[in-house]
Order: C-alpha cells, then structure tokens, then sequence
C-alpha cells in the first residue's frame, strides 16, 4: 500500500515536467507578445524591445523554461508579467476557491449519483429508463448553459442565491455554502449522471456475478446482499467514476467560474491564455497535475480499502 | 457456475454473424429512433452544407432577431441571418470537428490497448505507463494552449482533444482485451474448428466492438459539450463561418434578451447528444454480456399453468415441461424446452451435455437464477408440492440454502472477492441457525472441517483470493452446506480445477452425500466425473433432454447417437491413434434450431424422417428413454408424458 | 451588442488600446465653488469593472474606466466630471504660460498629505511626474512632448513641452499617469504599491481584503483634505466581465454601479435599474494599403470614398442595437471640437454616389479586399461583418480574417504590412486625441506610414492656436481626412452604466465616457440617493 502511495507520488515529478514543458512550448509558439499587451498598441517598437528584454522574452525559450525549472525547485513559479504578483500568491487563494467548488460537487454528485445509480440498478424497468433520460440531459446540456439558466432563476428571479461572487467560509459559513449552490448544481449535473450510470452499471454485473449468485442461492436475503456485498463490489468502479468526475469538474471549472464569477484556478486559466501570461498559464498547469496526481492517489487509496487484492499485493 | 452459458445464448443471435450488431440496434425501438434522428441530423448537414434555404452568412439586418416564421423556420440571429440555414452548415463543420476527435481517438487507442491487453508483458507495462502519464494531463490547459496558438482552430484542438482523450480507452479496450484473453485460456479448449490465433482474435475485437462503440458515443457527445464550451469562452472556430458551438456561445450572449436563439442553437446539440447517447446505450445492451443494462428487456411466461406435479413422495425435485427463453435484442429466443427430470431423495443425477447444451440453464432455472432478460415461460419445477418456478422474492426463503443449494463452477469467482472467507460462511450460518456471531464462528470451524479444510480458523481469516482454487471449491461446499440443504446443485464443480483437485472434491461430495443423506444434481460435462459419481444421467443437446438412463445403462451403451458421440469424444475414450475424438460440427444456436431432431446434421444415423417433425422421447431398453427414431438399441413405447407437447 | 468573448480582457484593451479616451473641450480654469456634501454614511459602495487592473501602480496602469482602481487612492492634479468639466482638485489653477502651448503652470493646494503623513507639494509632485515619464507605462507616450517638470516654487509645478500640446490639461486628470501624484514613499519602492496605495485619495487600498482578478477593496482615508466628498467608509471594485454576470449581480443588489452591454439593456432597465450612456468608440473601417502595395484598388481615392459611401449606417446601427449603436459619419463624434456641424460633411449612404465612384476608378466590377478584425472588442465581429456585407453591395468581395486569438495578435498582424484594411474603433475627445491616433506612424490605424502634408499642416497649426481659431482649423483637418478617406467611420458605440436605485451623481458625457465614482467636491461624486 505505501510502495503504491509513494509510486504515486514520484508520478508527479515527471508528469509535471511533462506538462510543463508542453505547455511552455505551446504558450512560446503562441503569436502576440506579453510585452506589446503590457505596452499598447501605441508603444514604440523600441519601448517594447526593451521590456522584452527586462522581462527576459528576448532568451531563447529553452533557456526561458530552464530558468523556470529552476524556480520551480524552490517552490517559486516566477510572476505575472501582468500583474507583477508571484504566481504561487496569485494561485493559492484561487486554488482554494477551486477546491471548495470541485470538492463540494464530487460530495454531492457522488451522494446523488450512488442513491440514484442503486435504486436503478434494483428497480430496473420505468426507474431506470427515467434514469437515463436524466443522465442524458446531464450529458447533453452544457454546463455554462445550465449555469445560465439556473442564475436567471434562482439568483434573478426567485433571490435564492447570489447571482455571482464567492464568499469565503471564515467570512461566513452560511454565505460560502449559499454561494456555492448554483455553481455547484451546473458542475454537478454531469458528475451525477456520470456516477450514477456507473454505479447502476457496476451494481448490476455484481447482481449478476457468480458470487452474489452462490449468496443468494444458499440463502442471503436480498437486503444483506445489496448492503453487504454488492455495495461493497460495485464501489470499487464507481471509485475510478469520482476520480473521473472530480478530473472533469476541475476542467468544468473553466466554464463555470466564469459565469459565476468565481476567483478560482479556471477564471484565471481562461484570463491567462487570453494575455499569453505564460508563468500563470504554466503555474495553473503545475496546480492542475497536482490535484489530479493527489486524485489518483486518493483512488489508489480508496481501491486498497475496498479491494483486498490490492491491498495485500 | 459461470455466466457463460446464458451469455452465449443471450447473445449467440447477436453475435453469431457479422452486421447482425447494426440489425440488434435496428431491432429495437430505441435503436431505430435514435439512428434515424442521427442519419436525419447527419444527412441534413451534409446536404446542408450545399442546399440552404438562405445563404448562412447573408446578413438582413432589417430581420434581425424575429422569431420562427413562414420566412425563417427557426428565426434569425442578431445580423439577420437564417438560423435554420446556418445550423444546417454548421453542422457540417462542428460533425466534421467531432468526428476528428473520435477518429484520432479511437485510431490510436484501438491498436494500442488491443496490444496492451493481448500481448502483456513489456508492451503491456510501457502503454499503461503512459496512459498513466496523459490521464494526468490538465487536458483543459493544455487545450487552451493549443486553441491560442493555432488561432481557434477547432480541427486542430478536437485532434488534441482526441489524443488526450485516447488514453481512456486504451485502459478500456486493454481491459476488455484482456479479460477476453483469459476467458480464451478457459474456454479455447471446448471450441472446435477454429484455429486458437483465429479464435483469440475474433473473440477479442467482437468483445471489444461494443465497448468501443459505446465509448465513442459518449466521447462524441463530451467532444460536442467542449467544443461549445469554448466557443462560449470565445475559443472557437472564428465568425461569420456558421459552428454549432458559436452559435450557442453567440446565443449565450443574448440569453437575457433574446432568448429563443437558445433553442434552436442549443436544441440541435442536445438532440444529437440524446441520440448519440441512446444509441450508445442500445449498443451496450446489445453486447453486453447482460441484458438488463438500461434496456430492460424481460420475457413473461406463457400463461399460468403449471405443469401437473407428478406427486411422486420419493421425488424431491421434478422437473416437468420446462421452458427457458432470454430476451435479446433480436427478440425472444428459446434456449432450452421441453425439460423433464427428476431427482430423488439421496441420489446423485448426472445433467450432461457439450456448453451451449442448456444444462447450466436448467440448473439456474431451478433456483430462480436466470439472469434478468431470462425467463421460465412454460413448465414447471416442483419441490415437495411447490412450484419453485412461481417463487418471488420472500418465497424463496426456507428454500433456497435450507432445502436447495449451490455450487458453482468458478469457485474464486464464486466467493465474494471483498470479503473474508469467514465472514462470507458465518453470515449464512446467522441467516439459516439464527444464531449470534460467536455461536457462528464455531459453526463456520465446523463447517469447515466438514468440507476437510486442514486449518479452519487461518482459512477463515483469509480473503477468497489468498487460498487455492481447491481450496476454494470447498469452501463453497462449506457455504452451500451451511443450510443443511436437501439437494445440492453442483453446476460443474470440477472443471475450473486441476485434475487431481477434481478427485478430490468429487470424493469430497460423495463423503458428504454418504454423511447428510443429501441428493447432488450435478451439472457436467465430463463423462469421468459421471461415472465416478453419478447413479442416473440426462443428456442435454441443443436446449433439449436427449437422453435419460441409469448410468450404467448409458456406459453399457446409450440409446441417443449423440450420446454415442459424446461418449467417444471423453478423454477416457481416445480414439485408437491416441487423439482426441471430436464430434463433427457445431451445436446449433438457439436461434438456428432445426425442425425435427436438433443433432441431425451432424447425426451419422440422420434420415430424411428425422427433420420432418418433432421428435418424442421413445422408451428403450433398460432405463433409457431417448429422443430419437433411429436410436442405437432397440426401440419401446413412446412417452406419454411428453409426447403431447412436442412441437 | 452580444459578446461572449473573453470580456475582462476586451475593457482592459479598451483601456490600453484606445488612445486618448478624455479630455477637454479647452484648456479652462475654471474654478467650481467646493460644494457641502451630503457626508458619507457607513457604507459600501460596490462597483464593477470588466477586467482585472494592468497595474494598481498609477504610473503603469491603465486610463479610462480602468483609472478607477488607482483614482479611488490616488487625487490627480485636475479631476475631469463626469459632465466633462476640469476641476481642481490637488491644483487649484493652471493656465499656459506664454503663447503657443507649451509651457504650463499648475499652483497646487497647500493643505494636502500623503496617507503615510507626508506633505503634499510641488517637490513631491515633480518627483511623481518624472517617475512616470520613465516607468516605461502605457500611457507615457500620451501627454505630450514632455520636456522638464520643475519646481518653481513650493506649490507652482511647471511642464514644458518640445511641441505644442493644447491639452496640457487633460493630461493632467484622473485618467493619465502624469497627473495623479504618488507620494515619495511609493517613489522610493514602486513594487509596493501593488500591495498598498501611497496617494492622497479618499480611500486606501485594502490587499488584505481583496483578491487579484476577482475583487478589490479600498477603505476610507481618515486622512483626507476634504471629508465632505467622501462619501462611503468602503468601496470594492468587482471585476465581471460577462454582461450577462452584470446584469445578474446589478438586479439582484450585488452591485451598485456596473458597465451595462447592449445586449442587457431593455433587461437592466425593465428591472429598474438606473441607465446612464455615453458616446465613445467611433468604428472605422481603415483602409490601411493607401499606396496600393498589396491591393491596387485600395491607392485610388474615389474606390475609398466608395466605401465610405456603400455603408447603410442606419441599418448597421438599426440592426445591433438602435439605443447604443448610432451612425457615424466623420472620424470624431457630435458636440467635440472639430466636428463640423453641416449636411455638407460626413458619408452619407448613397450607394449610386459610391457605385459611380467605383465606375469612374475602373472597378464597376468590383474587387476583392481583405479584411481584418478580431471578435475581442467587435464581439462576433458582428461590425465587421455589417460591414463586409454592405461593401458586397459594390461589387467588393470581402474576405474577413478574424483574428481570434486576441487583441496582440490583431495589432500584430494589423501592423505587419500584411493586410490592405482593418477594423478597429478610435476613442477621443477631441482632434488632437482622435488624429493622434488614426495618423500614427506603425499602429494598426497607420500601418504603411502613410502621411499627408495637407493635414500635417492643418493640425500644426490648430496645436499652437487657442479657440475659435483652433476649431476652425480642427474643422478644416477633418474635411481633409474625409477627402483622403484613409479612415472611413462606420458607427458610434456608448458606453452604458447600470445605476441602482439608491445611488445619484453619476454622470457621462461624450467629453468623458469613463466617469469617477469619487471626486474632491461632495455633489460632483457618486453619493446615496437620500
């Protein structure tokens, strides 16, 4: 289990150096010039020259990327060229916003999903049909589009929630978990109807595995057996689907923040690609890999809790 | 007890000719909807990208902003242009754009996890690697990334996206790819006619199709939802060039203040995103191994009556007239009918027959096993005054465990993986004695040293996956045992086991017999394990009882010619050059039963009577009652019983 | 006007990329009597702005609506109202010395400290402008030929121009760098000014309550010379940048005042939101190949004064938004100086006028043109293709390249010499401002370098002139940029406020678009309704 934990760990090393490097080379390929955008359009090619040079546009990219890995090692992700702020300032109060958003809907959708994915799984015929039509429209409507709409309503009209801004929870709990409603509801649709076919899914091939089989034919009520051991085997596919969904709400949040206008890693991604603000863009890669390398790890986890096999291997 | 057998009947009509994956889909109603909506969406673009009604980027800026009318079916955008007809070339560019994705993902996922999963070893470490690798990858940085600096080029970001997207399904073919590589080293031994490479390869990609095709429809429709989020986000493909994405993402824009460009811009894209998604579900149930998935698909018994009880007292277990079908997407097929057998108090009865037979139908048809999408649509089986077939949920309590049990045939695969073996044993223990969790522990130790497990208390302690396959098989006798039941179903006890196991455990259940007095049905396929166990045989073939006889009787020589075959096909009966016999052609599937006697074209003895019509069981010499007309030993009188109902 | 682009982005550009969004009719010193405010009650005072500031340091920031997150801390010499009108604020008066327009005094108040205790005075004040002639900002290269600043005596600064500026003035409000003054302590460490404001302003910025990009939060100055006009104890800047976000927050009470959109506009104002517009962007299709380089068609004068002729403007304006579009005729707007108020001025629609032009040029047939645009601040580049469209009428076929990435890559390729005509809105107040940017050398209003003689001569003159005089010579620069139709108007955009209820004082005007929610004199700042 600790070999598998640290396996996981060192994973991040070339994975960010991977992803690093990707982006580096794409956002250097990348037309338009943080310096011209700083500058105006009326700035002297002279002007901006010299602030190509003070910010060190003019070195050759591998240079660039290596005097960032540089930094990097010290925990230092340069700064906005924009803004001026260090990257690693300007991200971790968003990657904190990022992570009450994306966290707060894999809670949610993992709860919904799992009851959902269940009772379909046992009821079968109109239930799961309707299930379906459900899981569909999460699939099929967009999240901004969902967003959209649940603001006209919800914050607009009906003055449930607010229609846009996050409230940090040591500010006030109840106005964090008001604010997070909405965005949480159009993230989420998805990761439910994604989580509940899975478990639906999963239950199912257990119902219908062998062993259920040997319970249920020497004996085990139906209730001991859904409770006992098909939750339990059926938890471990819908494990890899929180994964999965927690992955895909951390690039949902690129819509979502942004209708919201929520100070997370995903406005802030959109904003920087815009500006060619390549340390943020770069920085918010770091971040993203982590999270999703802690993910993965946290899965593995989960699997040897639930999965005996992996455990002892 | 594997699930083979009812999955190959389920899906034998799915899977047995090439396209009949495409008629599956057809044949349901859901298939047929959402494929038509598809071919209507798809056609309308391509013919749409050069028949409009308006030129798409042709501005009316007096017309801007109206609602559906005679003029604009679908109303107009802010510049005045036809709605309708920039959907219908959008459509062109955004399909092309998902279609790049689905393309480049499943080009390079397919060869590559097939070669993951077939080949293992090193390939197998390296792919998984980087598919560890690229599932890591912010795909939505790194696609913002891309969208800058090729300009919005949707083309170029949907390829990236496939290649990211690529690294899913490789894990997912690579799964499927290899869980059908071990099930080939169970099952390539029974498969005759076909090469093993050949088998091994067929086998795969027609496991593999369903999955990919379910997958893909699902990434089209993600493919679809990001294209139109970027777009929202400005990312997209750059006006006036009509996208679905842009559209909706320019219909955002307004959505306070002109709300209807919503609906048709959105509408579109949720219409091919429900039917896409539909259609990957009908797919999934058409090969899945299950049919239950979402569609649901259930067979009703024909009709209420019971067949009579034959009211016998020695009789546990009288099975009359028995009919199963499974619902597929090709519709109701019967797999097997026509069943009678009976088993008495004490005695061990031999259910025979190659797979496909329908024996471990049967044996599941007993217990109320079927799988959802199967049926006992007439017959009966009656077990001391009740119809066991009639039973529901509650009714099978003081039946199941406590009169009939069961053995299956996997017996790693029979233990629940997630829990120790201890806990599994005693929870039945609790269930049938009523009795606390310690009172339990001693029993599961009893229990065990019953079934001859040589350190009880560790065996309890440890996970199904830490013992051996014998030890494991008795195990399962433990569980089966733990309700003192009166008849044990052993559905191919032996045959996931070594040889010198199987001796074992067969003479373990004949010890057990001996001690409880319990009677064994013992479904196999294995003359060896017949002759050693079994006092009377019924042999299944094609869905039907061919033969039934005293076992002695059959090995003194049987009445149907395919028991003949069989028989010579047994390991213990080589053939004078030493290989192993085998019977000419294949089982029929369910779906391909011939008129007449079901072994005909592959019979030696095979005349043109034998195809004209139904054939009866005929009474023979000795014990033996077979189906045939031209039987090996001479003939009697015909059964009464179930000549009637031959069809 | 819909817009789903990346809207932060698009007003910060707005910010950056259009020249000389304010200024002065004239050069006046008028001297407005300090007004008793109605005093500021504890309060909040939420505001929105599309995109995250460029920089919180006055002197690399960003002007128009942007200047708001450095205003709200830091007094500029002249405060320009939002009527339009200069007035003092850390200067009492100022004037030109002398004739020609190139030396200016400004006398400062006496009675002013920075927030860390320290004097305002002119020694101050000089130190601040020459800090932000060197610190390499944007806004630099717009106040003039800058020669000296000195101090004359304790409270007289005097700037001295190489070139005569006649809108010394202007330069020196709110929304240029040289005017708002940074006190030394700021001067000494220019990076701390990004995390604390070193101004004499009404508020002081709060780092601790705000958050890069999302919000940020300014507290009342204790220390300020006139309490009178401070209105609120805090004030927080949003940055939303989706009109549809505004629209949402500004209903439902999350924002007081908030940048309104075309496309939210009969919405904002069924809800009952306040509405206050502004004149501001001039669209211009620039017909940047004069010599005919790339596309031949474009070096005849009469195919250019086709195309300002081919455009139904009304239509244009008609179909994306008749309350914040409007037709534009002349490359500066109604009611500023050098528009010349006469039927006999500007392109008026005459597509048979325009057909024989291009008759007589030798292109009855047509030709085609590229163009470029970008959907940043044309969002769907709905404009351009307006545009595009109606020049169909006359036989040019235009093929639009859209340039989406963003607004550096459009100045980019506009500047590259590689596109014959462009896109792009112009933004002044006046001549000087409007003709400085569409006849620069190398920007995407000029990228050939084309230059006029006739006009230089024009400008010369009216720069160094006062008055009526100047007007008149404004008005003749005009005619001729007309003539040589270099620059063809195409519509005018406003630039929309949201006001809620219970807010009064905010005003826009053409003379300045970008109003200030604070100002020194209590009834000229944005102050609670009751």
């Amino acid at each position: 289990m600790l070999r598998i934990v640290l396996r996981r760990l060192l994973w991040a090393v070339p994975l960010v150096l991977g992803v690093s490097l990707v982006v580096f080379l794409l956002a250097s390929l990348v037309p338009g010039d943080p310096a011209r955008t700083i500058l105006g359009e009326s700035a002297t090619p002279d002007a901006v020259a010299a602030l190509r040079t003070e910010l060190g546009l003019d070195r050759p990219w591998y240079e660039q990327y290596l005097s960032w890995l540089g930094g990097l090692a010290h925990g230092d992700l340069g700064t906005s060229v924009f803004t001026g702020e260090p990257v690693t300032t300007a991200l971790n109060s968003r990657l904190a916003v990022t992570l009450a958003l994306v966290l707060t809907t894999v809670v949610v959708c993992s709860v919904v999903g799992v009851a959902v994915g269940v009772v379909g799984a046992l009821r079968g015929g109109i239930t799961a049909r309707v299930l379906d039509v459900v899981s569909l429209a999460g699939i099929a409507l967009p999240s901004f589009w969902v967003a959209l709409v649940l603001v006209s309503v919800f914050a607009v009209k009906l003055r449930w929630f607010p229609a846009t801004g996050y409230v940090s929870p040591d500010q006030s709990l109840g106005g964090w978990a008001s604010s997070l409603v909405l965005p949480v509801v159009s993230l989420g649709l998805l990761g439910v109807a994604v989580i509940a076919k899975q478990t639906r899914d999963a239950a199912l091939t257990v119902l219908e595995s062998d062993h259920v089989a040997v319970l249920r034919a020497n004996g085990l009520p139906e209730t001991r057996l859904v409770l006992g051991h098909v939750l339990r085997n059926a938890s471990i596919p819908v494990v890899s689907a929180i994964g999965v969904v927690f992955v895909g709400s951390l690039d949902a949040t690129v819509f979502v923040e942004n209708v919201f206008v929520l100070p997370g890693l995903g406005s802030r991604a959109t904003q920087a690609t815009v500006d060619h603000d390549v340390s943020v863009i770069l920085g918010i890669g770091v971040y993203f890999t982590l999270v999703v390398v802690l993910v993965n790890l946290l899965v593995d986890v989960a699997y040897g809790l639930l999965d005996p096999k992996v455990r002892t291997a | 007890m594997s699930a083979t057998v009812a999955a190959t009947a389920a899906t034998a009509p799915a899977t047995a000719a090439r396209g009949s994956l495409l008629r599956g889909v057809l044949a349901t109603w859901r298939g047929r909807t959402a494929g038509a909506v598809l071919l209507v969406v798809v056609l309308a673009c391509l013919v749409g990208a050069f028949v409009t009604p308006y030129d798409p980027l042709a501005q009316d800026l007096a017309a801007a902003r109206q609602t559906p009318s005679g003029a604009h079916w679908l109303g107009t955008d802010l510049l005045g242009r036809d709605v309708l007809s920039r959907l219908l070339q959008g459509g062109a560019s955004s399909l092309v754009a998902v279609l790049v994705a689905v393309l480049v993902r499943t080009v390079v996922a397919l060869p590559l996890g097939l070669a993951a999963g077939h080949l293992g070893g090193r390939v197998d470490q390296v792919i998984t690697r980087v598919v560890d690798l690229v599932m890591a990858v912010p795909t939505i940085v790194i696609l913002l990334s891309v969208l800058t600096l090729f300009g919005n080029d949707l083309l170029i970001g949907m390829a990236v996206f496939g290649l990211l997207g690529s690294a899913g399904l490789v894990r997912i073919v690579r799964g499927a790819a290899l869980a059908a590589s071990q099930e080939l080293h169970v099952t390539a031994g029974r498969l005759m006619g076909l090469s093993r490479r050949q088998v091994a390869v067929r086998h795969v990609l027609s496991r593999v199709r369903g999955v990919v095709i379910v997958q893909t429809t699902l990434f089209a429709t993600i493919a679809l939802g990001v294209q139109t989020g970027l777009s929202f986000l400005g990312l997209g493909a750059p006006p006036p060039e009509p996208t679905w994405g842009g559209m909706v993402g320019e219909a955002a824009s307004v959505v306070q203040s002109y709300p209807w460009l919503m609906v048709p811009t959105g509408g579109v894209i949720a219409i091919t995103v429900l039917a896409l998604g539909v259609l990957g579900d009908v797919v999934r149930d058409t090969t899945a191994d299950r049919s239950s998935a979402s569609g649901g698909r259930s067979v009703r018994r024909r009709g209420r009556v019971p067949a009579a009880d034959p009211g016998d007292p020695d009789v546990l277990l009288a099975v009359r007239g028995l009919e199963v079908a499974f619902a597929t997407a090709a519709g109701e097929v019967t797999v097997v009918r026509d069943v009678d057998l009976d088993v008495r108090a004490g005695e061990t009865v031999g259910l025979v027959g190659e797979s496909g037979s329908g024996k471990s139908v049967v044996a599941k048809a007993v217990l109320g096993l079927l799988p959802r999408n199967g049926a006992v649509v007439a017959g009966s089986a009656w077990w001391r005054g009740t119809d066991l077939t009639g039973l529901r949920g509650r009714g099978w309590r003081g039946v199941r465990g406590s009169q009939i049990a069961l053995v299956a045939q996997d017996p790693l695969r029979a233990l629940d993986p997630t829990s120790r073996i201890g806990a599994q044993l005693g929870e039945l223990v609790r269930v049938h004695d009523r009795v606390g969790r310690r009172a339990a522990r001693v029993r599961v130790v009893e229990l065990l040293e019953q079934v001859q497990v040589i350190d009880p208390a560790e065996v309890a302690r440890r996970y199904p996956h830490e013992i051996s396959g014998g030890m494991a098989q008795r195990v399962a006798i433990a569980m089966a045992l733990a309700g003192r039941p009166r008849l044990l179903v052993a559905d191919e006890p032996t045959t996931a086991l070594d040889v010198t196991v199987q001796a074992e455990v067969l003479d373990l259940l004949r010890a057990l017999q001996a001690e409880t007095g319990m009677a064994i049905l013992l479904v196999t396929h294995d003359w060896g394990v017949v002759a050693d166990a079994c006092e009377r045989v019924v042999v299944l073939y094609a869905g039907e009882v061919v033969e039934r006889a005293d076992a002695a009787d059959v090995f003194a020589g049987p009445g149907h010619p395919y028991t003949r075959a069989l028989l010579d096909c047994s390991p213990d009966q080589p053939a004078p050059d030493g290989t192993l016999r085998t019977v000419p052609g294949t089982v029929p599937p369910p779906d391909a039963w011939p008129t007449g006697c079901h072994f005909a074209a592959r019979c030696p003895r095979a005349q043109d009577d034998c195809t004209q019509e139904g054939i009866p069981m005929v009474e023979l010499a000795g014990s033996r009652v077979a189906r045939c007309i031209h039987p090996l030993v001479p003939a009697g009188q015909p059964v009464g019983l179930t000549l009637e109902r031959s069809r | 006007m819909p817009r789903p682009t990346l809207r932060p982005s698009r007003r910060r550009w707005v910010a950056v990329a259009a020249l000389a969004l304010v200024a002065t009719l004239t050069a006046c010193t008028s001297q407005s009597s300090g007004g008793g405010g109605a005093g500021g009650d504890a309060s909040t005072l939420q505001l929105q702005f599309p995109g995250a500031p460029i920089s919180l340091n006055p002197a690399l920031g960003g002007n128009g609506g942007s200047s708001v997150f450095t205003m709200l801390a830091y007094d500029p010499l002249i405060y320009l109202s939002g009527d339009g009108d200069l007035v003092p604020d850390l200067a009492t008066s100022w004037d030109y010395v002398g004739e020609g327009n190139t030396v200016f005094e400004l006398q400062l108040r006496d009675d002013v400290t920075f927030s860390d205790g320290s004097p305002m005075d002119a020694d101050a004040v000089v130190a601040s402008m020459e800090y932000f002639l060197q610190a390499g900002g944007s806004l630099a290269g717009q106040v003039g030929d800058v020669q000296s600043v000195e101090a004359t005596d304790e409270s007289t600064v005097r700037v001295t121009y190489g070139r005569p500026n006649p809108d010394a003035a202007s330069t020196m409000t709110q929304y240029f760098g040289l005017g708002v003054v940074i006190g030394p302590a700021g001067l000494a460490d220019p990076d701390s000014l990004l995390n604390a404001s070193q101004g004499t302003g009404q508020y002081t910025y709060d780092a601790g309550s705000s958050v890069t990009g999302d919000r940020y939060t300014y507290q009342r100055n204790d220390g300020y010379w006139n309490p009178d006009a401070q209105q609120y104890d805090t004030v927080v800047v949003r940055v939303i940048g989706d009109p549809n976000a505004v629209l949402s927050a500004a209903q439902t009470g999350q924002l007081d005042v908030a940048e309104g959109d075309t496309s939210t506009l009969s919405l904002a104002q069924d809800a009952g939101l306040g509405v206050v517009t502004a004149p501001f962007f001039n669209w211009s299709l620039v017909l940047a190949d004069r010599a005919g380089t790339i596309n031949p068609a474009l070096a005849d004068e009469r195919v250019r004064r086709a195309m300002g002729y081919a455009l139904d403007r009304d239509s244009i304006a008609g179909a994306l938004g008749p309350d914040t579009f409007a037709p534009s005729t002349q490359v500066i707007l109604p009611d500023l100086d050098g528009y010349v108020d006469d039927d006999a001025a500007g392109y008026d629609f005459d597509l048979d006028e325009a057909k024989q032009l291009m008759a007589e040029a030798g292109y009855a047939d047509g030709f085609s043109m590229t163009l470029l645009t970008q959907p940043v601040l044309d969002p769907n580049t709905a404009i351009s293709q307006a545009v595009a469209s109606a020049l169909g009428e006359i036989g040019i076929t235009v093929d639009l390249q859209v340039e989406s990435t963003g607004v550096p890559a459009f100045i980019q390729a506009g500047t590259s010499d590689r596109y014959e005509a462009l896109m792009w809105p112009s933004a002044g107040a006046d001549m000087a401002q409007v003709t400085n940017q569409i006849l620069a050398p190398g920007t995407v209003f000029n990228p050939f370098d084309s230059t006029d003689p006739q006009v230089q001569d024009l400008l010369g003159q009216a720069f160094a002139a006062t008055g009526q005089q100047r007007t008149d010579l404004y008005e003749q620069a005009n005619e001729r940029l007309e003539q040589l139709a270099w620059v063809v108007p195409v519509i005018s955009t406003q630039n929309i406020y949201y006001v809620a209820e219970d807010i009064t004082g905010v005003t826009a005007s053409v003379q300045n678009p970008n109003p200030m929610p604070v100002a020194p004199e209590a009834d000229l700042a944005w102050r609670p309704a009751s």
